[in-house]
Formats: C-alpha cells, sequence, structure tokens
C-alpha cells in the first residue's frame, strides 16, 4: 500500500530517545512536537494506553476533542480547538476525530496532519495530509509497531 | 370623636411633602443617566400607555391563574384610587367634598361600587399571600418583606374601611347602608355596642384608614412597589420598535466607551432599574438561569438599581462612587461572568411586563469591558484576532470560502447580470456541516429561477459576534468595509441563511445610511412556493418533526411564520411545536458571541434545549439557522441520540421536496 509507505517515511526520524519526556498531567500541549488526539470515535479507557503508547514513541503526548472532556475521559487541559487550545506541533494525528471547524480552528497550523478515520468524508480526513481508512483498534497498533522497529534500529546503531 | 380637620390637615401635608421628597430625592438619580429621546411618535406611546396597563395584556397570560389576580388588583386599585381620594379630601374639606353630597341614585352606585371592589381586593390580596406561603414561584423572592408589608397595608386599608362603614351602618347614620352589603354585613358584629362606642370606632377606624393610606403612599418610592408609579410612565417611553441591534458609539480621541459606571446608562436604562416589578418572568424564560449559570436577568437589573443609590447621591454631588458597577459580588454590583453568559436571545425583553430592556445593558457593559479595559474570557482573544484578521472567527484562508461550491456551477455577483447577492456567512462556508444547507439553497434558488450571484473569497464576515460581545470598534471596521464592498459592487438586495448575518444586516447595518434588502431564506422559500416557483413534490418520510425557532429570526425579527408555512408544504404537515415555542421559544445557546466561548457553569444550554426537543419524540429536527444546527449537532451527540435523530435545515428539507 502506497500511503503506508510514504506514511511510514514522514513519521519522525529517531535522532535521539528521551523516554518518559512528555508524560503526567501537568503537560501542556501547545508545546509538544507531535500530538495524537483522541476523538469520541477513540474515547475508551480502556484503548486509551494504547494511544498514549503511540504518543510516547513519538516523543510527543495526548490531545483531545471537546466530546471526549466532556464524556470526561480527558481533562480540559488536554482540549485541542476553538474553546480548548491552539496547538502547531510539527505532527498531528487525529484518532477518530471527525474535524468539525470547532476543532480545526485550533489545530490547523500543525506542520503535517494525519487523520485515522473510518468515514471518508469525515472534515478531518478532507484537509489531512494522510488519511488512513480503517478502525484505529486496527490501524494504530501497526503504527506503533513501526515506530518501534526504528527505535530499536536506532538504539541499535547507537551501540 | 370626629376626625380633627386641623390635626389631618398637618398630618396630610406633612405626609404629602415627605413623599415628595421621597419621589425627587430617586428620580433626580435617574437624570444622571445619558440623554436618550424616547418622546417620539407620542400618538403611539400614548397608545401603548393606555393598552399595556390597562388592558392588563401582559399578567393575565402569565402564570394563570396568578396573573389574573393582578389583574383584579389593577382594576380594584384605579377604582379604589378615587375612593381614596374622596376619603382624603373629604378629611380636608368635609364641608364641601363627599360622595354623600351627590344625589341618591348616584351616590348609592358608588358606594356599592366601592364596597364590593373592597372586598374583592381584600380576597385577592389575600389569594397572593397564601400563593406567597403556599406555592412560591421560582426565581423571584415571592416571600420577601416588601411583597409582605405591601399585602399587609393593602389589607389594613381594606379592614378599615369596612370597619368605619360598618360603624356609620350599625349607627343608623349611612343612607346608603342598603347598596353596601359587605360593609353591613360586618355591622351586624357591632350590633351589641353602644351609640357612643360606635362614634369611636368610626373614629379610629377613619384614622386607621388614613394613617395606612399615607405610610402605603410613602412606603411606594422604598419598594418594589414603586412600580404601581413608573409601569405606567414605562410603556410611554418603551421602544417602540423591536430591541435588535445596539446604538453605535462614536470613536473619537478621549471618548468613554460602554457602561462601567452607573451614570454611563441612559436615563432610561436607569429608570427600568426603578420599574422592575421584580416578577421574576425574564428570569423564568431565560435560557442562562435555567440552566444554572450565574447570569439571572431580574438580578442584573436589580444590581443596577442598588448600585444607583449607592452611588448616584454620590455622583450627584460630584463625589467619587464607592461601589463598582462591574465585577463586584456584593449587591449592587454585577460579576464579569454574569456578563458574559448572556446569549443576546432577548426572552427577557420579550416577556417583561414594564418593557425593561436587559441585554443591551449587558451589551453595554461588555463594550466597557472589552473596549475600555480589554477583559474577556480568554477564548475570545483567538476570535478577535481572526475577525481582525481574516475576517472570520475561525482565523480560515479566505480562498476556502468557496469550498461548498465544488460540485456546482456558482456565479460571482455582478450587478446588472445578477440580482441577489448570496451572503453565504462565515459558518455557511466554513463549516462542514452547515455548508450542506448552503448548497440546499443553492439548489433551490437555481431551481426557482432566482438570479444570484457570490462574493467568493472577497466575503467577510458581517460581525454580529463581534457587536454583541462589545467589541464595537472592529464591529465597525467590518460595517465600513462590508457597505463599501457593497456600494461598489451595485449590491442592495442580500439573501442570507444565517439569521445572524441576516439580522445584522438588515438592523445593525441600517444605521449606516445603506440601502439594503436583506431577505432570509425561510422567508424566500416561502415566497416561491406561495408564487409557486417551486415544484414540490412531498419528501421523503423524515418521520416525526420538531421546529426549533431561532431567537435572531423569531424573538427578533418575528419572522415565525414562513419557515413553519414552507414546512408543511414540503412535508405535507406542520411540524410539532416543543413546550417553548414562538414567542417564548428557548434559545440554543450560541447568540450574543456564546458561539465562541465555552460553558464554564451549569449545564450546556444546547443540551437543555435537546433534551426539550427529544421529549417529543422526533426523527428530525429542523433549524433555520447555522449557530442551531451546530448546537443541535453537538447536543445530540453528547446526548447520544444522533444515531435515532437527525438535524436538518428547512432548505435540506425543501431540496428533498424538489421534483
Ligand atoms: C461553542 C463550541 C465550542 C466548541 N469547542 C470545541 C473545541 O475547542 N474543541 C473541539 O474538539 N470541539 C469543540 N466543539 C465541538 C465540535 O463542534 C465537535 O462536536 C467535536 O469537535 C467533535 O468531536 P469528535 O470529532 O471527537 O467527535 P465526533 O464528531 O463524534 O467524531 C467521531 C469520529 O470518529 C470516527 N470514528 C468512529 N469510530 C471510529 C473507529 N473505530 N475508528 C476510526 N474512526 C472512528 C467517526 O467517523 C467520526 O468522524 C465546540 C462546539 C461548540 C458548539
Ligand atoms: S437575552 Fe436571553 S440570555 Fe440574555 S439575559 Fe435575556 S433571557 Fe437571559
Ligand atoms: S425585569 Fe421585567 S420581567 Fe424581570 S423581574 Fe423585573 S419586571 Fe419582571
Amino acid at each position: 500500500m502506497k500511503a503506508w509507505r510514504e506514511l511510514y517515511a514522514l513519521l519522525p526520524r529517531v535522532i535521539d530517545f528521551i523516554p518518559r519526556a512528555t508524560e503526567g498531567d501537568g503537560v501542556d500541549i501547545t508545546r509538544v512536537l507531535a500530538l495524537v488526539v483522541v476523538g469520541k470515535g477513540a474515547c475508551d479507557a480502556k484503548n486509551l494506553p494504547m494511544l498514549e503508547e503511540l504518543a510516547k514513541l513519538l516523543g510527543g503526548t495526548i490531545g483531545c476533542s471537546r466530546r471526549v472532556v466532556e464524556s470526561g475521559l480527558l481533562p480540559y487541559t488536554r482540549q485541542v480547538g476553538q474553546t480548548g487550545r491552539t496547538v502547531v506541533p510539527k505532527l498531528y494525528i487525529g484518532v477518530a476525530v471527525s474535524g468539525a471547524v470547532q476543532h480545526l480552528v485550533g489545530m490547523q497550523g500543525a506542520d503535517k496532519i494525519i487523520a485515522i478515520n473510518t468515514d471518508r468524508q469525515a472534515p478531518l480526513v478532507q484537509i489531512a495530509d494522510y488519511a488512513l481508512i480503517g478502525d484505529y483498534l486496527e490501524i494504530v497498533p501497526r503504527l506503533i509497531k513501526g515506530l518501534e522497529e526504528r527505535i530499536k534500529n536506532f538504539k541499535g546503531s547507537k551501540k | 370623636m370626629l376626625p380633627s380637620i386641623m390635626l389631618f390637615a398637618v398630618v396630610f401635608v406633612a405626609a404629602i411633602a415627605l413623599f415628595g421628597w421621597s419621589c425627587f430625592k430617586r428620580f433626580r438619580l435617574v437624570a444622571l443617566g445619558r440623554a436618550e429621546n424616547r418622546c417620539d411618535n407620542v400618538g403611539k406611546r400614548i397608545w401603548s400607555m393606555l393598552l399595556y396597563p390597562f388592558t392588563q395584556l401582559c399578567t393575565i397570560t402569565w402564570r394563570y391563574p396568578f396573573g389574573f389576580n393582578h389583574a383584579v388588583l389593577f382594576w380594584c386599585f384605579i377604582v379604589l384610587l378615587i375612593a381614596n381620594a374622596e376619603f382624603l379630601l373629604n378629611g380636608l374639606f368635609p364641608a364641601y367634598i363627599s360622595i354623600s353630597y351627590l344625589p341618591d341614585g348616584a351616590y348609592f352606585t358608588l358606594a356599592f361600587i366601592f364596597d364590593i371592589v373592597s372586598i374583592i381586593a381584600l380576597l385577592a390580596v389575600l389569594l397572593a399571600v397564601i400563593r406567597r406561603l403556599a406555592f412560591p414561584p421560582a426565581n423571584i423572592v415571592a416571600r420577601s418583606r416588601d411583597a409582605f408589608v405591601i399585602l399587609s397595608l393593602i389589607a389594613g386599608l381594606m379592614i378599615a374601611f369596612f370597619g368605619m362603614h360598618a360603624s356609620h351602618i350599625a349607627h343608623g347614620t349611612e343612607r346608603a347602608a342598603a347598596y353596601m352589603p359587605v360593609s353591613s354585613l360586618v355591622a351586624g358584629w357591632f350590633s351589641g355596642v353602644s351609640a357612643e362606642g360606635l362614634v369611636v370606632s368610626a373614629g379610629v377606624f377613619w384614622w386607621i384608614h388614613a394613617i395606612v393610606l399615607l405610610s402605603f403612599l410613602n412606603y411606594l418610592p422604598y419598594s418594589k412597589h414603586i412600580h404601581i408609579l413608573t409601569a405606567i410612565p414605562s410603556c410611554f417611553v418603551r421602544s417602540l420598535e423591536k430591541i435588535n441591534s445596539q446604538t453605535r458609539e462614536e470613536f473619537k480621541k478621549g471618548n468613554v466607551f460602554g457602561v462601567g459606571q452607573v451614570e454611563r446608562f441612559t436615563w432610561k436604562d436607569l429608570l427600568d432599574s426603578y420599574s422592575c416589578t421584580e416578577c421574576g418572568r425574564c428570569s423564568d424564560v431565560c435560557p442562562a438561569t435555567f440552566t444554572g449559570k450565574p447570569l439571572n436577568p431580574r438580578l442584573v437589573i436589580h444590581d443596577i438599581k442598588a448600585n444607583l443609590l449607592k452611588n448616584g447621591p454620590l455622583v450627584a454631588s460630584n463625589r467619587e462612587a464607592v461601589l463598582p458597577l462591574i465585577g463586584g459580588d456584593v449587591e449592587g454590583s454585577i460579576s464579569e461572568e454574569v456578563i458574559w453568559e448572556c446569549t443576546t436571545c432577548g426572552a427577557c425583553v420579550e416577556v417583561c411586563p414594564v418593557f425593561i430592556e436587559h441585554f443591551p445593558k449587558i451589551i453595554d457593559m461588555r463594550r466597557d469591558l472589552v473596549e475600555m479595559h480589554a477583559r474577556f474570557p480568554e477564548e475570545l482573544l483567538g476570535f478577535f484576532e481572526n475577525m481582525e484578521q481574516r475576517s472570520n472567527p475561525w482565523g480560515i484562508a479566505p480562498a476556502e470560502r468557496t469550498k461548498w461550491a465544488a460540485e456546482i456551477d456558482v456565479k460571482p455577483f455582478e450587478a446588472g447580470k445578477t440580482e441577489y447577492l448570496f451572503f453565504v456567512g462565515c459558518a455557511g462556508a466554513f463549516d462542514a456541516r452547515n455548508r450542506r444547507t448552503t448548497l440546499a439553497l443553492a439548489k433551490i434558488l437555481d431551481a426557482a429561477g432566482v438570479s444570484w450571484g457570490i462574493l467568493g473569497k472577497d466575503e467577510l464576515c458581517c460581525g454580529d459576534s463581534l457587536r454583541r460581545l462589545g467589541n464595537e470598534f472592529v464591529f465597525e471596521r467590518i460595517v465600513k468595509e462590508n457597505i463599501k464592498m457593497f456600494t461598489e459592487r451595485g449590491v442592495n438586495k442580500i439573501i442570507s441563511h444565517c439569521p445572524h448575518c441576516y439580522s445584522t444586516l438588515k438592523n445593525d447595518y441600517d444605521q449606516y445610511d445603506v440601502e439594503l434588502e436583506v431577505i432570509h431564506h425561510t422567508e424566500l422559500i416561502n415566497n416561491l412556493i406561495g408564487e409557486g416557483k417551486l415544484n414540490l413534490d412531498r419528501a421523503e418520510d423524515l418521520g416525526k418533526m420538531v421546529f426549533h425557532d431561532s431567537c435572531y429570526l423569531g424573538r427578533h425579527n418575528d419572522i415565525y411564520e414562513a419557515p413553519r408555512k414552507a414546512l408543511v408544504s414540503a412535508i405535507g404537515h406542520a411540524p410539532t411545536e416543543m413546550k417553548r415555542h414562538h414567542k417564548i421559544g428557548f434559545c440554543c445557546g450560541a447568540g450574543g458571541g456564546r458561539m465562541w466561548m465555552k460553558n464554564r457553569v451549569g449545564k450546556r444550554i444546547d443540551m437543555a434545549r435537546v433534551e426539550e426537543a427529544l421529549k417529543e419524540d422526533p426523527e428530525t429536527i429542523c433549524v433555520c439557522c447555522p449557530y442551531c444546527m451546530t448546537m443541535f449537532v453537538d447536543g445530540l451527540k453528547d446526548e447520544n441520540a444522533d444515531d435515532r435523530v437527525q438535524v436538518l435545515d428547512l432548505a435540506e428539507i425543501v431540496v428533498r421536496a424538489l421534483k
């Protein structure tokens, strides 16, 4: 699949790896370089650790849409958008985020936008640089695996 | 013991003087306000002064049957005003003035009327007391000391009235006795009393009556019942037009903007604060109060009054005010949180029986916060910046304004070639969901053969939210830019599917010497159907449908029926109404710039409205406003009802019915 290869090329090249740099609740989502944004379609406590893992591997952290804040899964400090934070990361990955204009206004300045969504028509998919159409539960583990390999290779090359 | 005329004359003059002084002290403060002309169109004003108070139109329709009780009390009051004037004059000039000097027929009639009206008034007062004790309505201080003092004074007056007349009847000195059934009944209780005793009791009741009456008069200016004095004039100075736009500011160096101190209000605003009857209707209908937010329009008016009473005398004698109008959390000061909660839905103004104008005062205070102190909720910073830099709320690139038209052929507006400007609006252009409404309307216009064009990437925001949020400076800039463009391009007829654009272009732009004919798509569609220009079949079955009134369409512009009629043509039957509809339709929560702010306290207004809609068990909710659309879509999702209920704009429903 071409898109996968391109996407893979897009994922950050590892130049250093500092574990736990961006964990904890006090994180300022406006300052991180990579943001994995949880949308209502992925608003599920059971799968949140997986998304956190993805964010960690990217050297970034978790953000979310308003609906996720309203549902109580994540705190308001994580909300991206018109009434949340305006973010400008190098990489924005919207996981099951539809991309309402109230959300887009808070992240349209991101360098690269990746949308993971089952719905091709979702507005975020329309504006994204890369869109992965499908269930995030299948897509995210593959991304994680790809990244882990890179990090392993990187660590291996440093030894 | 006959009432001593001299003694009474002294008491009377003292009481009247005191009353005059109290009124002067209160009303001189109103004169501190800024000037405003409320004396144009005198004929119409006199008419409303007669119509509203004397028919009690505003009270009988509210909280049945208690509103009716107020109408009864009002009318008793008018009748007893005559009776009491006679009583006082008779006390001063007993030899010259008394209804008993009238011929029998007239005297007996009056005696009968006063007797009956007094008992009705007494019963009405009892009912009012029982209501306050047994079923106090929400949102008002039903059991206030003020209310009980006034009600006891009125009751005391009535009791003294009967005591006095009953004494005369028992004594056999009342020739109208046969025409005073209630007094005669009471006279029965006096049967054992000696003749001297009856003379004494008549005198005692006379003095009680006199003292209570004069106390009532002197209590008035200090209580909420001051509305007895101000309500009728309030109907005279009311706004004769719909309150759907705000006044302009003059942007000159050294000018102060908005209202940051109480004397910056106009005299009408200050008079409003005195006129409030504390009936609580405004709070009953306010979406902010309803959802547990700190804003309560009745209290805003009350705080303005309290502030005026505290600061007014100081300001009048050129001293410093001591109580801030904005920012404190004590009585007489309005907190910033309160000021930002208002959606400018206009429900408060709609229901106020004495025509108080609440939300314009709130906008005036926002102007002070924004233009004098740059203080506003943090989310608005981005909004204001986007408006200044890109003339749209989200700061999206103007080139994206035409994205909605990707799949159809759209002409630019050109004077002579196109008749109407289709003013798409920011939501209609940038919001993915609302773009579908834009597209539907474009298809309808084409189907009906309407000649239209767009401004495309050159279109700017109309500025509605800026004005309601008190950012008059940027608003004025945008208005001028828009008007310049309209003039250059020869635009004078505009179609809009957003009630905010519609109302702003129609009512606010009117203050800038520009002739625009603005039509909302609901009216246009309804007209086109009426003219037979739209060939409609029945739309596919959309299931049970409820209709939501947009505040800026209904309350602010009186458009209630056009969308409903168009719906009947498109779906074959009238939509279901929610509990609150038409004039008291409940706001979706997005007006007044609330669209750009987050919900801080209490329930989200959109969720409250969605819950109300869901009570009707609809499958489709019909809206006529892009903001309402967003609110309902989001509200339904967060109520987890989006899988069984859809939201459609009127245009989307009509387009489905096109043959
Ligand atoms: C005044 C106001 C202010 C607002 N402020 C903000 C704000 O600051 N920030 C904000 O985000 N929103 C804001 N909103 C809300 C905004 O309008 C949207 O409702 C919200 O952004 C939608 O969140 P979402 O994309 O997570 O949810 P949804 O719109 O419900 O989207 C869920 C998406 O997930 C997809 N999906 C579902 N399951 C899967 C799956 N298994 N795998 C992959 N994809 C899946 C669906 O296709 C859908 O596109 C505001 C709204 C208003 C009215
Ligand atoms: S305009 Fe609406 S929100 Fe504002 S005070 Fe009046 S009723 Fe409340
Ligand atoms: S402002 Fe008007 S509606 Fe509100 S309490 Fe006062 S009189 Fe009643």
